[in-house]
């Protein structure tokens, strides 16, 4: 937790979700005597009147869970929260990242495969609308896949954000900043473009027609049987 | 910035290079546009793009965006283009992608006169619009523009200024645009549960309140009571014809109006397939119904609005669903509708509460003078939407009222001194 100073040319950002509101994803998966309970939700970090302890006793009661769970989940959801504030204060090189961000879900029976740009340095961005935006266009009817996309997107945005604090730290160490050095960590980190590359169409913000699908959403609604077998396989995989 | 949707369209030619021009419309309050160049408006809303922040987003960048979204839409303008039709198409952030996209969609540059732009305006007249239990005359709003219940919409007897400030409606909402949907018959639904009434409805005897079958017997009869109610036919064929207004039932329509007046039993009698209930909708619903209607009366101006204003209370509880806004709507633009029209001179009279102004309409004053006369009248906001209607009504007619509105400032200034300066502002946008 301790505050590390800034060497790098471009100022860093304190470190913090790159979305307009600086919520926590939060991903409970908890086993009690043969109950499995899982669930993937938002935390506002900030809000002085969500306690995780009355949140986790409601979800156990509303949920009909045995009592053990109360505590296990209120465990789980206090030690996310200490990780993402653990990264408080501490700084991410954002410089110029617009990262790829992939869904891959299946919310109740909708299946959802897609692949997009994601600016990290734009601090309005919004997963939320994003999302609704998504439902909207796509004809979506479940009410459940808008947050879990919303929710996969935020993850995921997690995700790149610790990494960035990692590679803050790691450029600071390198005794030498070089340039060689930044595009070494974000190949071997995987999460940033080059962005010249990105523009790969001649510089053209309009992309190549054949790359169109891969960047399209791809959505598919299945069957009660095809979702049962795909959920006894998940139980089966070691976890 | 102003973005409702006006009823305003101004075609303009959008490709410059080639020999044929392909006519697209555009709101005219977008008419800076201009596909060679960039102009402040997009400057100003889309700053990223021209601050030299970032390579990855340059005046260039935007301008590819745009014209790929615009070019995308033009595919085919009746559909509704999403923004995730485009973004996979394009290189960069989502979030810019769709600032861009939404840029774009409220100056009507793409989406204008789309398909869906209609469900928008429909869910906001569900949102805004409540059907209201409680009053003891049983104001009933129908908030479903599809149901097929003849708007009874506006009367003689709407008291003036009601609610126009509660009326989401867009200020530039014609009498298309309210009355559209009317044309398309649903069916019937029941007033309870909202369903379709297809296998038999309850009507009420005084009202056009119907329920389905199966509110009526769960006894979901609202506040009315249960012996109000008569059993209808049940198929949806003997609905439709109940419904539609054929030429010549106008005809006897008018007719008989023009000589009974307000005498509703025997215009009903006339046009023997509608009832009364009906007949009084279907007049309302014409551009100069009401008009003719009081015409017949207004020989004698004392008695004409006396005549008027019992016409308007006999009828006035046995309407008890009228949807506020739309009704005080409906008296704007027929009222506006109605200032082109010359009829015999009838005394103006202060207006009196639920009754028709009457207004002096001798050839000698012109119809800007009258409009001054009662906008003076009137409230600002209402003399603002009643000229909008009217503006738009005519333009629908007619294509050149457009061009005679062109120097609007003067027009503003000159006829509406009494408007407020927001409202005269809004209007020019």
């Amino acid at each position: 937790m301790k505050p590390l100073p800034s060497t790098s040319s471009k100022t860093p950002v304190k470190f913090r979700m790159p979305t307009s509101e600086n919520l926590v994803p939060i991903r409970l998966d908890i086993e009690v005597g043969g109950q499995r309970f899982k669930d993937a939700f938002t935390w506002n970090i900030s809000d002085p009147d969500s306690e995780v302890s009355v949140f986790a006793k409601r979800t156990q009661k509303d949920l009909k869970l045995p009592l053990a769970f109360a505590t296990q989940i209120a465990q789980s959801i206090q030690t996310q929260q200490t990780e993402f504030r653990s990264y408080k204060g501490q700084e991410m090189l954002t410089g110029e990242k617009i990262v790829p961000i992939k869904l891959d879900l299946r919310v109740n029976r909708t299946l959802i495969k897609d692949q997009f740009l994601w600016d990290l340095n734009n601090f309005d961005s919004d997963p939320e609308e994003f999302s609704k935006t998504f439902c909207n266009d796509l004809g979506i009817e479940d009410p459940e896949v808008g947050p879990a996309v919303a929710f996969a997107i935020r993850e995921q945005l997690y995700e790149i954000a610790i990494q960035s604090v990692a590679t803050a730290r790691e450029s600071r160490n390198a005794k030498k900043g070089r340039r060689g050095e930044y595009s070494s960590i974000s190949r071997s980190t995987g999460a940033a473009l080059d962005l010249m590359k990105l523009f790969s169409n001649r510089y053209s913000g309009v992309r190549k027609r054949k790359e169109w699908d891969v960047f399209e959403p791809m959505v598919d609604m299945l069957s009660n049987e095809e979702v049962a077998a795909l959920e006894s396989m998940v139980e089966r995989k070691p976890r | 910035m102003e973005t409702t949707t006006r009823q305003d369209p101004k075609a303009e030619s959008t490709r410059p290079d080639e020999p044929e021009f392909d006519l697209y419309t555009i709101p005219s309050y977008s008419s800076w546009f201009r596909w060679n160049d960039i102009h402040e408006t997009e400057r100003a809303a889309m700053r990223e793009f021209f601050d030299g922040s970032s390579v990855t987003r340059s005046p260039k960048i935007y301008k590819e965006y745009r014209d790929f979204m615009i070019n995308r839409y033009r595919e085919d303008p009746s559909t509704r283009l999403t923004f995730t039709e485009v973004r996979k198409s394009l290189v960069g952030d989502v979030s810019l992608l769709n600032k861009v996209f939404q840029f774009l969609n409220q100056w009507g540059l793409i989406n204008f006169g789309a398909d869906s732009a209609r469900i928008e305006s429909e869910n906001e007249y569900k949102d805004e619009v409540r059907v209201e239990d409680g009053p003891p005359n049983g104001i009933r709003v129908v908030a479903d523009p599809n149901s097929s219940k003849p708007f009874p919409a506006s009367h003689a007897g709407a008291p003036l200024g009601a609610d126009v400030r509660r009326s989401k409606l867009s200020p530039l909402a014609s009498y298309s645009d309210v009355f559209g949907e009317l044309g398309k018959r649903k069916g019937i639904l029941c007033g309870s549960c909202g369903g379709n009434c297809e296998s038999g409805r309850y009507q009420h005897d005084k009202d056009s309140y119907v329920l389905c079958v199966k509110c009526f017997k769960d006894g979901k009869y609202g506040n009315k009571s249960v012996d109000d109610f008569k059993l209808h036919g049940s198929s949806v064929s003997d609905g439709k014809q109940r419904d539609a207004w054929t030429e010549a039932e106008t005809l006897l329509l008018l007719e008989s109006v023009s000589r009974h007046g307000d005498d509703w039993d025997i215009v009903a009698q006339t046009v023997k397939s509608k009832t009364k209930l009906e007949c009084i909708s279907k007049l309302i619903e014409l551009p100069f119904g009401e008009f003719i209607s009081s015409y017949n009366l207004g020989k004698d101006p004392a008695s004409g609005l006396s005549g008027n204003g019992d016409g308007g209370k006999d009828v006035f509880p046995s309407l008890p669903e009228q949807q506020d806004m739309i009704k005080s709507e409906n008296v704007m633009s027929q009222q506006a509708n109605g200032n082109e029209q010359r009829g015999d001179d009838a005394d103006k009279v202060p207006p009196l509460k639920k009754q028709c102004v009457s207004y002096s309409s001798g050839s000698g004053i012109s119809i800007m003078r009258q409009i001054a006369r009662i906008s003076s009248m009137v409230g600002d906001d209402i003399t603002a939407t009643a000229a909008k209607a009217a503006f738009a009504a005519l333009c629908d007619e007619a294509s050149c009222p457009s061009d005679s509105f062109n120097n609007e400032e003067d027009f503003a200034n000159e006829l509406w001194p009494a408007m407020d300066q927001s409202v005269s502002e809004r209007w020019l946008i």
